[in-house]
């Protein structure tokens, strides 16, 4: 699948005074898996929440397109993107089983179909929970389906968010920083499950499933986990385009990286060139070169095995 | 068909009946024998019901329906004063504000109190010059300041040679017990409680000593009565008190009507009732009621003795004194008005 | 150190301690007073205040076959010829302690009921419509800033003095409150629970009744619990002012006739409903927000 899901034009935002993000374009495919990293407060959230809906930007627009050809522009939340946060993942008045229902409940029933045809709206219940089950079990959390999100572990938590968004086939799920919160190994084990999932749909050729855009500032999870990085960053040369100060983060990196499943050793030396790379390009204040440099071009010695 | 029709159309008119009501009055109640014992148990024994929409025997004969409300005293003032109220029950020296801004008629004198009022003092106080220097203890601008300034005078004393201050009437009989003040001024069933639970203090002087100044009255606003069945609410708050207090004074009853009373005036036994009902001297006969309207000594009072304290303690304004007519004139602030108790009597 | 933990035992015998200490505390002024004054009502003794508490539930002097017969000779004086309904339920057959705690709960029920439901319809309304909030926040912050027993005239003239005064009092003096806070609480809702609703298909009105709503109800239950004691406070003071029955309307007629010895287990009985009203909340929000339990853990 090469067709656009996700397309970002001219994208440009400040806070009062302050300009964080200038001139973003970005086109995300069907299928791929996204990292975005960039140094703190480069405007990464900035540029997610524009893509979820809930801060649109000042200038430029982001679309969601189909694969029909049609577009709309993202003006509010939707169906359409699926969001887990690093916090307040879950709702906590829910069990895990709810919280994973918690989707279905909503897209396929209101708030009148509930309080008036309460024996449709029982059996449609039962579904609901028994498909949000089978979706735990996939996360190997059959045993916490009736435990409420204080009683869970970091690491549970967030693979029911997972679950919770992956259930309701969002034609792409945006993560930001998801696993920023945990610690080393249950971010591992927590990637491993994201490559599972994302490794048995594609087996499974769904359609829409599991584009996924991840900001992370973890550059080893960026490129164990994705087949894109993209770099966000204010360090660039932005005097080659005629401003005197710094208008904001562009994207400065934009390359493939290896494709990796879980029966590929993790080898993190493999990839340390274009962590190095990265580190440089996008991290680095004292490096303000072209923009344009890494944006393009597929680099040979990053192909993965 | 037709028959239906017809409970039909009886069953519109029985409805049609039912919401034809007698028109309704408020009277505000606050806890004094003559008072809340008269009219709250007159609801009790259910002479009248009290509540709006209901009516006892004694409404439906005058029909009329009265709604009794049961205050503190002085929102029975502030009711009155804002119209939230067709009558209340005030004495002669708390009607005379609220008829500057509502004009008022005294339909019935209930009681005086002849004793019911008094200065307590502690075992040191010996004489009435004793208290002078000492600050005595009593809620200012009421009845218990009025009672301690016409006391004083009564007895050849100046009220300006001797210093009163504010406090709670029931906090008087308490700071009494505890022997924190010499001396205060305070109303029954303070004055009896406090007297038993300390014996040695002393019942110094009591409004005894100015019987007929301090009435208690019910008094209804003038617009109240103009409006229609006004005349019979009068005639009905008159009648209640005078059908009680013919039980009180009815040898067979008065027992278990003096306990009835006692449990709308501070939940008193049958004995403290008795003394009460001693201290509170009734009214409780149209013929004595009729004779205090009309009368010299009442007028006399208010000219020279009510009115007066209020404007000078600044009850009411030394300019806008209320007109004072014993009779009926619709342009008078306050009427004593003879008339509905002479209806009452008449019509029995 | 500071903060250093006691165990289960040794809370339990502090607090049992500390009533005892108060018990015995009490008995001794109460001794002292009486060895001054043996007639003393103000520092009633333990057996005085066992008759104030027999006083409060003893059944009427009057029986309803006495008021039968005061009405019959009520009747015959003022010379109206009317049936005695002997079986018409008065106000005497009934214990002091039973028609007052009746009067009291009902108004305070009521008032807390409509307080409560109006403030968090309100709170919620203002929490989720920012313009809403910010045309009515000054006028709410300032109602919550009036002292509903110093309104009480404006009370009487708009509610009258009935039932309805009591739950206007209480509505008015809780309402304010209850909104501010609940405003608050939409407000401080984590924004990333919202989005996600939404990104998983929930309109806006159930946002606020399957996201909103449940989130804050155990915080809602805190503020009905908190809301417990001023609105106590508005009603008792209202009572000893206009009311025929009541606590406050009891106070006052026992404390005029000096009567502390039924005065004080009133306002014990009286605490005793707070505390069993509040331990009811607290259950119902165990009961209802099991997760709010464990977060507290």
């Amino acid at each position: 699948m090469t067709d656009s899901i996700l397309k970002i034009r001219q994208v440009s935002h400040a806070f009062d005074d302050h300009r964080v993000l200038y001139n973003v374009n970005l086109d995300i495919q069907r299928g791929q898996i996204v990292a975005l990293v960039g140094p703190s407060g480069c405007g990464k959230s900035t540029l997610l929440r524009a893509i979820v809906g809930t801060h649109p930007t000042q200038s430029g627009e982001s679309v969601m397109c189909d694969g029909a050809g049609s577009t709309r522009m993202i003006r509010e939340p939707g169906r359409d993107r699926g969001i887990v946060y690093q916090r307040y993942s879950l709702f906590p008045h829910l069990t895990a089983q709810e919280n994973v229902a918690y989707g279905l409940q909503v897209d396929q029933t209101t708030i009148a179909s509930r309080i008036f045809n309460r024996r449709r709206w029982s059996a449609l219940r039962k579904t609901h929970m028994e498909e949000a089950a089978v979706m735990l079990e996939r996360m190997h959390l059959g045993s916490a389906l009736k435990k409420y999100p204080p009683e869970l572990s970091g690491g549970m938590c967030q693979r029911v968010a997972l679950a919770q968004a992956l259930i309701m086939r969002p034609e792409i799920l945006l993560l930001d920083e998801p696993f920023g919160a945990l610690d080393e190994a249950t971010r591992e084990e927590l990637q491993k499950v994201l490559l599972t999932l994302n490794g048995d749909a594609k087996s499974r050729s769904e359609d829409a499933s599991y584009t996924v855009l991840i900001v992370t500032h973890e550059i080893n999870e960026a490129i164990y986990v994705s087949d894109r990085v993209i770099g966000l960053s204010q360090y660039w040369n932005w005097k080659e385009v005629g401003e005197t100060s710094s208008p904001g983060a562009t994207i400065v990196y934009d390359q493939p990286s290896p494709v990796y499943s879980l029966r590929t050793e993790r080898d993190m030396l493999k990839f340390q060139d274009q962590k190095d790379t990265i580190l440089r390009v996008v991290f680095e204040p004292s490096y303000t070169r072209s923009w344009k440099e890494y944006n393009s071009a597929v680099r040979e010695d990053v192909k993965g095995s | 068909m037709k028959k239906t029709m017809t409970r039909l159309w009886a069953g519109v008119g029985l409805l049609a009946g039912t919401a034809v009501a007698d028109p309704s009055f408020t009277i505000a109640v606050s806890e004094y024998p003559s008072w809340s014992g008269t009219f709250l148990t007159a609801c009790d024994i259910g002479l009248i019901d009290g509540a709006e929409g209901a009516q006892g025997p004694l409404e439906k004969k005058w029909k009329v329906d009265l709604v009794v409300k049961d205050t503190d005293y002085d929102s029975c003032i502030t009711l009155f004063v804002n119209g939230t109220i067709d009558a209340s029950c005030l004495t002669d020296i708390d009607s005379l504000a609220p008829s500057v801004t509502r004009k008022a008629v005294a339909i019935l004198p209930t009681s005086t109190s002849a004793g019911a009022d008094a200065c307590l003092v502690q075992p040191s106080i010996t004489s009435v010059q004793d208290l002078k220097g000492k600050p005595v203890r009593g809620l200012s601008s009421s009845v218990s300041e009025y009672t301690f300034d016409k006391c004083l005078e009564a007895q050849g004393e100046n009220p300006k040679d001797y210093v009163f201050e504010n406090l709670d009437p029931v906090q008087v009989g308490v700071v009494l017990q505890s022997g924190k003040i010499d001396a205060g001024v305070t109303w029954n069933p303070v004055v009896m409680e406090t007297l038993k639970a300390k014996p040695d203090l002393k019942r110094l002087f009591d409004s005894s000593l100015i019987e007929g100044q301090i009435i208690d009255m019910v008094t209804v606003s003038r617009e109240s009565l103009e409006k229609e069945g006004g005349k019979d609410f009068a005639c009905a708050v008159v009648d209640v008190y005078y059908t009680i207090c013919k039980l009180m004074d009815n040898p067979d009853t008065q027992d278990k009507m003096l306990i009835s009373m006692g449990k709308r005036f501070a939940g008193l036994g049958l004995q403290d009732m008795r003394i009460i009902v001693k201290e509170t001297r009734f009214y409780s006969t149209p013929e004595k009621g009729i004779a205090l309207f009309t009368g010299d000594k009442l007028p006399a009072v208010m000219k020279n003795d009510v009115l007066p304290w209020t404007v000078k303690k600044e009850l009411v304004d030394q300019d806008k004194q209320p007109k004072i007519v014993f009779g009926n004139d619709p342009a008078a602030e306050l009427c004593f008005d003879p008339q509905y108790m002479q209806l009452v009597k008449n019509r029995k | 150190m500071i903060g250093q933990a006691i165990s289960h035992r040794s809370r339990l015998v502090c607090s049992i301690l500390s009533v005892v200490l108060l018990v015995a505390g009490y008995a001794l002024l109460a001794d002292q007073q009486h060895r001054k004054n043996p007639n003393d009502r103000t520092i009633p003794t333990w057996n005085q205040l066992w008759e104030g508490v027999l006083y409060l539930t003893a059944k009427p002097e009057v029986s309803r076959s006495d008021e039968a017969d005061l009405l019959a000779a009520a009747l015959a004086g003022a010379e109206i010829s009317a049936e005695v309904d002997s079986t018409r339920e008065g106000f005497l057959e009934h214990r002091i302690l039973w028609e007052a705690s009746k009067a009291t709960l009902g108004r305070l029920f009521g008032g807390l009921m409509l307080g409560l439901g109006l403030g968090v319809l309100a709170g919620v309304l203002m929490g989720c419509f920012l313009k809403l909030d910010a045309v009515a926040s000054p006028i709410m912050y300032f109602a919550s800033r009036i002292i509903p027993t110093a309104a009480m005239p404006i009370f009487f003239k708009m509610a009258g003095i009935d039932l309805e005064m009591y739950v206007a009092m209480i509505t008015f003096g809780s309402m304010p409150i209850v909104t501010l806070s609940v405003s608050q609480y939409v407000q401080t809702y984590p924004c990333e629970l919202r989005y996600k609703a939404y990104t998983l298909g929930a309109s806006h009105a159930e946002v606020i009744t399957t996201a909103i709503m449940p989130g804050i109800l155990p915080k809602i239950f805190d503020l009905a619990i908190l809301m417990i004691g001023p609105a106590l406070v508005y009603l008792i003071a209202a009572e000893q002012i206009v009311a025929g029955e009541g606590f406050g309307y009891r106070i006052r007629v026992l404390t005029k006739a000096t009567r502390f010895e039924a005065v004080y287990p009133l306002i014990v009985i009286l605490t005793v409903y707070a505390g069993a009203i509040t331990w009811g909340l607290k259950w119902l929000q165990h009961r209802l927000c099991p997760w709010y339990n464990q977060e507290r853990r």
